[in-house]
């Protein structure tokens, strides 16, 4: 007898206590272990949060899902723990509340106005190489990957850059720390408050002398026709403290160590710079960082399995951007691929709002590195270990240089 | 052949303009504003490129 439609669909598989930040397997292979996951298990589920279960969506096209429908997968809470934790405006807002928040982002974050400053984005990448260049080795990840970033954020926002150390430190703090690692979430929330201290230091500033800066801006805005209160203003420079620190610093790390390891690419790039933008979007596709939770509103089925009100599930822009039903041969890497439609910066109405200036940012360190140091290599006996979490990235990057 | 793009689905990637900046402009906020009326035949193939850009699928051509 052939199944009926109301067969109920199968439970999706159980891996007993599976946690992304401490997996050995994810840690020592991260890409080839979510491709392993998605052969066996497009969908599985992990017990490893509490009372309910986390569901990781391994396929792309079920990553595509669950991202633009906010009505059932809502974005309450983005983490996988039921725990109390600096709340992000807007990305912990759903529809119609986060429309209004988000709309006072989207006109500095827009494409012409990214532009607008690409001149002064280039002097700063180019300023930061000349530091360091004629020293002939040094640790990417610190020297040019956190600082390039950081750099540009602090000074958009209109926050002190001489303390961008300090800043670089508070950001790996909160979003680095492995939750075994901070069970009852207290090395997390003591970041968070000195994030929300540096952004207290200079709001009552810009309230009574507003500057040309992302702070007096925000602060300038309306929400339902008032001004945004204090602790709204805070969850939101929160997230575009850790959202503007910590991601573009881990996909140039990673693509940096790529190209250090495949000369004939780098050449290509530094040959034809044409190349570049398309190469960006491969970067952003191989090694796609992501991952982020959704609550579960209402008893759906997502890839075939059934998912109940109050479980959550995982998206992982990782899994998505290797999945052979969406990229043909996923594990080469392919610098004019088109069409490329990765979702290294999601989907749906939490789509990053940065990625505009992340693709100015990446493609500018591309151009302007290898105008300086256009050759480069892997120091010997470097140890360079991956982290993966709500970001992954690789913990060190030690390049020598002609 | 004429291009929509459902502005319900846009979320402003901006793909489209990157892929085919002749064929789709973007408005203040960065959302996809497609050509107005039919699309001239030189810039159907860039129009179509544009629709495979988009990773919402929020552009329709007909």
């Amino acid at each position: 007898m052939s199944a009926t439609l109301d067969t109920p669909a199968t439970e999706a598989p159980l891996r007993p206590g599976f946690d992304p930040e401490t997996d050995p397997e994810l840690l020592a292979h991260h890409r080839e272990t979510w491709n392993r996951f998605r052969e066996e298990t497009p969908i599985f589920r992990s017990d490893f949060a509490g009372p309910y279960d986390v569901f990781f969506l391994m396929r792309y096209a079920d990553n595509l899902q669950a991202l633009q429908d906010w009505e059932t997968f809502s974005s309450s809470s983005v983490i996988a723990f039921d725990q109390p934790h600096q709340q992000m405006i807007p990305e912990e807002l759903d529809p119609p509340e986060h429309t209004k928040f988000r709309r006072t982002l989207t006109a500095p974050f827009a494409p012409n106005a990214v532009r607008a400053r690409e001149q002064e984005i280039r002097e700063l990448c180019v300023e930061l190489i000349e530091g360091f260049r004629a020293g002939g080795a040094g640790d990417f990840r610190h020297e040019f990957a956190e600082k390039f970033p950081t750099t540009v954020f602090l000074r958009m926002m209109g926050l002190p850059v001489e303390q961008r150390d300090a800043f670089i430190n508070r950001a790996h703090r909160a979003l680095r720390t492995a939750h075994a690692d901070d069970p009852d979430g207290s090395i997390r929330q003591t970041a968070a408050a000195e994030i929300v201290g540096d952004l207290a230091a200079v709001i009552e500033a810009r309230k009574v002398q507003p500057q040309d800066d992302l702070i007096s801006h925000v602060l300038a805005q309306e929400v339902d026709g008032e001004r945004i209160g204090d602790l709204q203003f805070y969850a939101m420079g929160f997230l575009l403290y850790i959202a503007g620190l910590d991601t573009v610093a881990n996909i140039l790390t990673y693509s940096f160590k790529h190209l250090a390891e495949n000369p004939g690419l780098r050449r290509m790039l530094i040959q034809k710079p044409e190349m570049i933008p398309d190469a960006v979007e491969e970067f952003l596709r191989f090694y796609s960082i992501a991952t982020g939770a959704r609550v579960v509103t209402r008893d759906t089925e997502l890839g075939g399995v059934p998912i109940k009100a109050g479980d959550r599930i995982m998206y992982c822009t990782a899994a998505a951007g290797r999945d052979p039903e969406q990229f043909p041969d996923p594990d080469t890497f392919v610098p004019d691929r088109r069409p490329n439609r990765h979702l290294a910066f999601g989907a749906g109405p939490h789509r990053c709002v940065g990625s505009h200036l992340a693709r100015l940012e990446l493609r500018i360190a591309l151009e302007e590195w290898h105008a300086r140091i256009p050759d480069y290599r892997i120091a010997e006996g470097a140890e360079i270990t991956e982290f993966v979490g709500s970001v992954a990235g690789l913990s060190a990057l030690p390049l020598v240089w002609e | 052949m004429r291009v929509t793009v459902d502005r319900a689905v846009c979320s402003g990637h901006a793909r489209c303009h990157a892929t085919a900046p002749d064929v789709y402009d973007l408005d203040e906020g960065g959302y996809a504003v497609p050509f107005a009326g039919e699309v001239p035949s030189r810039l159907e193939e860039q129009a179509l490129d544009g629709v495979d850009a988009c990773p919402e699928k929020a552009i329709t051509p007909a």
